[in-house]
């Protein structure tokens, strides 16, 4: 690779180019990573050709460590489990696989997401007619319930980014006890099956992470961007007070990598 | 810990499988990716697989831990080649994703469905005149290798 480790400068870079380079730091080398199609895909590409070659990838179809050569479109595609471990099937991906344990990382989107990490991606409205009914849960609540750390991908929005979520598919770090309504940790559910939360959130402005009380504050602000305005972009108390600067561009070699390694074709880069 | 809810299993009266492959004898093989097919031909009282092809049973039976179906768990098969188009179909056909996109652009109001339907459904006499409107070229682009299990031909992206 002849592109060196430079940051690229505003500019010479695709909002995409730089959402992609932010998750893949999330990657951890010898990380299982339980993802879904667009940019968890292009993140974990950039991830296993950089500082994560032996990250494993498991897609929901039930394709268990697949090393795929062409970048796969959809979790169903043949291209997902070429050179896999184990084709297992869906309950192998979900039983045999997160609940069981052994995945370090998620990548999800939603809707909605609260203060605590918890996401909607049900439906807003009422149950049985509502508003708009998305197209969770889908893999979405046991990923986020059993993998060890999370990243969010989302759309920053105020409606998004919401005090009190419309239906909660997906929990968080405290979710609502039923009946009584009062907040518990996800520890204290989960007991013994409690093995993580979301570790991160990262959007089209900022990236923001969790404190010890499992709540959400902002990390670092996009190039671009401002706190205030991601803190007007939140529909609850945001604390902005641990911002600790801007987020790191891709590198030249990251760009390289992304367009002529992991999606050459142009799928879901521009 | 709260309140949990048992929630009764779901046993519809008919399931709709696919599977590129089915024995003389009715067993189910599905290349890879096989979701949970095996419980949902379980779980419904009465099943129809639609199929590539029906191959010799006794081909299926020599990896038998290959096979997601014995055949008395299923009650019909229809043979119907390209039967998963627009979808994909490992080591047979790769997703026509063109198709897919002008689909979802197209239908998503009842008219556009209906429009739809006309052309593709109701409007062609059967299954082959489907396939002959797709094309040959297009179907040969979406033609699998028997190396990867998908096409290296098809566009897939911008570049």
């Amino acid at each position: 690779m002849a592109a060196s480790n430079e940051y690229a400068k505003v500019g010479e870079y695709k909002g995409i180019d730089l959402l992609a380079a932010a998750a893949a730091r999330e990657v951890c080398d010898g990380d299982v990573v339980f993802a879904g199609t667009g940019l968890p895909m292009l993140a974990i590409g950039l991830a296993q050709n950089e500082h994560a070659p032996n990250a494993a990838c498991i897609y929901e179809a039930g394709s268990i460590d697949g090393r795929p050569i062409d970048i796969p479109t959809s979790v169903g595609d043949a291209r997902c489990a070429y050179q896999a471990a184990k084709a297992g099937g869906l309950y192998e991906a979900f039983y045999g696989q997160l609940h069981s344990g052994y995945v370090d990382l998620g990548f999800l989107g939603g809707a909605e997401i609260d203060k605590y990490g918890s996401l909607n991606t049900t439906y807003v409205g009422t149950p049985l007619d509502p508003k708009v009914r998305f197209t969770g849960s889908g893999g979405n609540a046991d990923i986020l319930s059993f993998a060890k750390r999370t990243v969010l991908i989302m759309v920053q929005e105020k409606r998004r980014f919401t005090d009190e979520l419309e239906y909660v598919t997906s929990p968080g770090w405290r979710v609502r006890k039923w009946p009584s309504g009062e907040y518990v940790s996800k520890q204290q559910l989960y007991g013994k099956y409690f093995y993580g939360g979301p570790s991160a959130c990262i959007t089209n402005m900022a990236v923001f992470r969790f404190d010890e009380t499992g709540l959400m504050y902002l990390d670092t602000v996009h190039p671009g961007y401002s706190a205030e305005e991601v803190k007007n972009n939140v529909d609850f108390d945001l604390n902005i007070s641990r911002c600790s600067g801007e987020t790191k561009p891709p590198t030249y070699r990251q760009l390289e990598i992304l367009y002529k390694v992991v999606d050459p074709e142009g799928i879901f880069l521009p | 810990m709260g309140e949990l809810l048992l929630m009764p299993a779901i046993n519809p009266n008919w399931g709709l499988v696919y599977a590129p492959m089915v024995g003389s004898e009715g067993t189910v093989r599905v290349l890879a990716q096989g979701y949970n097919d095996q419980d949902v031909i379980k779980a419904c009282d009465k099943v129809i697989v639609i199929c590539e092809e029906i191959v010799p049973d006794e081909f299926l039976r020599r990896e038998p831990t290959q096979n997601l179906a014995t055949g008395y768990e299923i009650d019909y098969i229809v043979v119907c080649p390209w039967a998963a188009h627009p979808t994909g179909s490992q080591y047979y056909y790769d997703t026509d994703a063109d198709f897919l996109r002008s689909f979802n652009a197209s239908t998503k109001s009842q008219e556009g469905f209906d429009k739809f339907a006309e052309e593709y459904i109701f409007g062609v006499k059967d299954h082959y005149e489907y396939l002959e409107k797709l094309g040959v070229k297009r179907l040969e682009t979406l033609r699998a290798s028997q190396a990867t299990g998908y096409s290296s031909r098809v566009k897939r992206g911008t570049r």
